[in-house]
């Protein structure tokens, strides 16, 4: 009797564990999506190449547009800055495809150039910040003159507590929790140690946790 | 209000306060489009430089530079055998443009008087002497 109640106690908690699992564990479908995607990749690749630059641009936009604005919009909030960076990112792009080896995915070499920028943003402002003790106090000032009227006070919390984590913080979580890329792929991209990632998500994610639930 | 990240997980993870609608998507995608395709042509095509005489005329000036101190380098490098030959046939040229050597002598032992003549002899006699005990030893 008694081991059949254990067994069922830890069959239960197993149940439980994996639940809670799944539960923090990114949703898989984008990512598959991302790893789909290589098709397209070749297409975007050479019609750059190749001269078709329109179809190109068009092709790159289509695929990773709004996923890349969306991500570079989450590190510098503003519209126009946002905008101003997705415009260098895709410049830059234009410019390098040709040197481009597809011994990564394009999606994550897409990655890495608008994140190079948004540092670079943030480096320009820390200069030209001198008002403001910390940069991210400007980001959350941004945040929420930007969206005064328009988002849901929930969610504005919970982005303004993101843009208050540290800088490698900021970016993994980002990374993680929104982009559900791998560890591996944000390696990659930011060049650092996937067991350092693991930690950096942890307190970002502890963080964020406590923030939200002291009500800010 | 307390907001707790794991029940509310799903809709803060679908919903953000950045998401625009398709109209402001697409005509910002024009934006970026042009300017991108407008900056990348704008690369690929070689600028023309206009022509700048003052950097020709700096180019001959540093031609004309390097040639003078070539020169002077190589003249200053000329072995001394040369010099010698050069030397030699100006003292050549000088005696020539005054005439016979022997008639020089003559003319510069007629102008002597009685006494350097007598230590002119002397000195010479004293000159025979030594070679000679020279050639004995």
């Amino acid at each position: 009797m008694r081991e059949r109640l254990s067994s069922k106690v830890k069959r239960q908690k197993n149940k439980f564990s994996i639940l809670t699992l799944q539960a923090f564990r990114p949703h898989n479908n984008r990512a598959q999506k991302n790893m789909a995607a290589t098709g397209i990749d070749d297409q975007i690749v050479q019609s750059c190449v190749g001269g078709n630059m329109d179809r190109g641009f068009d092709l790159l936009m289509d695929t990773y547009g709004k996923r890349l604005y969306a991500h570079i919009r989450r590190l510098v909030v503003g519209e126009h800055d946002a905008e101003d960076i997705l415009q260098e990112t895709m410049i830059n792009v234009i410019r390098s495809i040709k040197d481009f080896k597809q011994e990564s995915k394009l999606y994550t070499w897409l990655y890495t150039i608008a994140t190079r920028e948004c540092l670079k943003f943030y480096k320009q402002k820390k200069l030209s910040l001198k008002g403001f003790d910390d940069g991210s106090q400007w980001l959350v000032n941004t945040l929420y003159a930007e969206n005064s009227m328009k988002a849901e006070t929930i969610l504005l919390k919970f982005h303004a507590a993101i843009l208050t984590l540290p800088e490698k913080q900021k970016l993994v979580f980002n990374m993680r929790y929104f982009d559900e890329l791998s560890y591996e792929a944000i390696s990659k991209i930011t060049q650092v140690s996937v067991s350092s990632l693991k930690t950096n998500y942890h307190y970002a994610f502890e963080k964020i946790k406590k923030q939200l639930s002291n009500g800010c | 209000m307390d907001v707790n990240i794991e029940e509310e997980g799903h809709h803060l993870k679908n919903n953000s306060p950045y998401d625009m609608d398709d109209a402001a998507w697409n005509a910002m995608q024009q934006r970026i489009k042009l300017h991108v395709l407008t900056t990348v042509q704008k690369a690929s095509i070689p600028a023309t430089k206009p022509f700048n005489y003052w950097k020709i005329s700096t180019v001959a000036a540093s031609l004309a530079l390097i040639i003078t101190l070539g020169a002077l380098f190589f003249l200053h490098k000329q072995p001394p055998e040369t010099t010698h030959e050069v030397a030699s046939n100006r003292e050549i040229h000088i005696i020539k443009s005054s005439g016979n050597p022997e008639k020089q002598l003559d003319n510069t032992i007629h102008n002597l008087n009685e006494a350097e003549l007598n230590l002119q002899h002397q000195i010479s006699e004293n000159e025979i002497s030594e070679q000679n005990e020279y050639f004995e030893d």
